[in-house]
């Protein structure tokens, strides 16, 4: 009877845990989409003003080097998204902010900026903390990122164009805190379903979870 | 310790979608070209084929250096059945919108399971 209770105890638990991470996943899925629909709004907007051609993958040279990027953070029984640096040890990033905070442990999600060398092969000394997605690690004391991929287009870009990078970039950090949510929800997903089927075994030894046992018919 | 120092070198966002949403994301800093001129990226178009896509997704799967994928939702439903077969961990799969095709949460694979546990 106890083994009986504690299985179906752990089978609600899991459940409720799973249903906890479904909320986050489903909450996060909605504003990364209002997120996407505002940046292919400004995008509408910059192609209008400058024209449709002149904004596209087209303009990605050969040699493109992505600027922001993922790292992934060992944790006891988990991989973890965080917010990292090639010149330094990592942090986590709180989801909800835009700065992580150094060293924090718990969940996280995040998009790395990546550092940038001069040409003299130095690295830049206003590279500040790693940010999310928002543009922010793109400004430095000596001006523009060279790898900022709105200088494709030129040095005069429209102001909606901006407007669409630092959207998608908000929208990006929010994809990658999806894409750790979405792991998460498979691992609890399998962790509630073996414990549903244990507590249906304990329920009935040698039977199949979920089947009905033997009874007389009902009467009309 | 194995598992992470397996997937450390996974930094790269790879992306396959239409024109917007490639354009929006290469904004963001996604772009990549590597020394053999791999791109991380597919923009897929009316004349795209669906083996194309495939292929591309299959290489974007192998690769050791790319830690998600994002797909167009209505682009992942035309390879759904190679996608239903992906079990990795790495590289995570996570299907987005597009501009003229808003997300259908019935289509998600993971809202299915979970609907399949509570028996709806």
């Amino acid at each position: 009877m106890d083994v009986r209770e504690s299985s179906h105890q752990r089978a609600d638990g899991d459940l409720l845990s799973l249903l906890e991470c479904l909320a986050e996943y489903q909450a996060t899925r909605e504003s990364s989409g209002a997120l996407l629909r505002q940046g292919f709004f400004d995008l509408a907007l910059a192609r209008r003003s400058t024209g449709y051609q002149s904004i596209s993958p087209d303009w990605c040279h050969g040699s493109a080097r992505a600027s922001a990027s993922v790292a992934l953070d060992e944790h006891p029984g988990d991989l973890r998204l965080v917010v990292g640096d090639a010149g330094r040890a990592p942090r986590a990033k709180d989801s909800e902010t835009e700065h992580g905070s150094h060293g924090s442990p718990g969940d996280s999600g995040g998009v790395r900026q990546r550092r940038r060398q001069s040409a003299n092969g130095h690295r830049s000394q206003d590279d500040g903390d790693a940010t999310a997605a928002t543009g922010d690690g793109d400004k430095s004391a000596g001006g523009a990122d060279p790898d900022d991929p709105l200088l494709w287009f030129g040095v005069l870009v429209p102001p909606a164009l901006r407007d669409a990078q630092g959207r998608f970039k908000e929208a990006l950090g929010e994809l990658i805190r999806l894409a750790q949510l979405k792991g998460r929800l498979e691992r609890r997903l399998a962790a509630a379903r073996q414990a549903i089927d244990d507590a249906g075994e304990q329920a009935v030894p040698g039977t199949r979870p979920g089947a009905r046992p033997a009874g007389p018919p009902a009467q009309p | 310790m194995t598992q992470h120092a397996a997937h450390r070198s996974r930094t790269l966002i790879a992306a396959i979608g239409d024109e917007d949403t490639v354009t929006g994301l290469l904004l963001a800093g996604i772009g990549d070209v590597d020394a053999r001129q791999r791109a991380n990226f597919l923009v897929v178009d009316s004349k795209t084929t669906q083996e194309k896509i495939e292929e591309t997704f299959l290489a974007f799967t192998k690769r050791k250096d790319i830690a998600i994928i994002l797909i167009n939702q209505h682009i992942a439903e035309s390879i759904r059945g190679i996608l239903d077969e992906y079990r990795a961990a790495f590289p995570t799969i996570l299907e987005i919108p597009s501009k003229e095709h808003p997300y259908d949460p019935s289509k998600d694979s993971v809202l299915r399971r979970v609907q399949l546990l509570f028996g709806d």
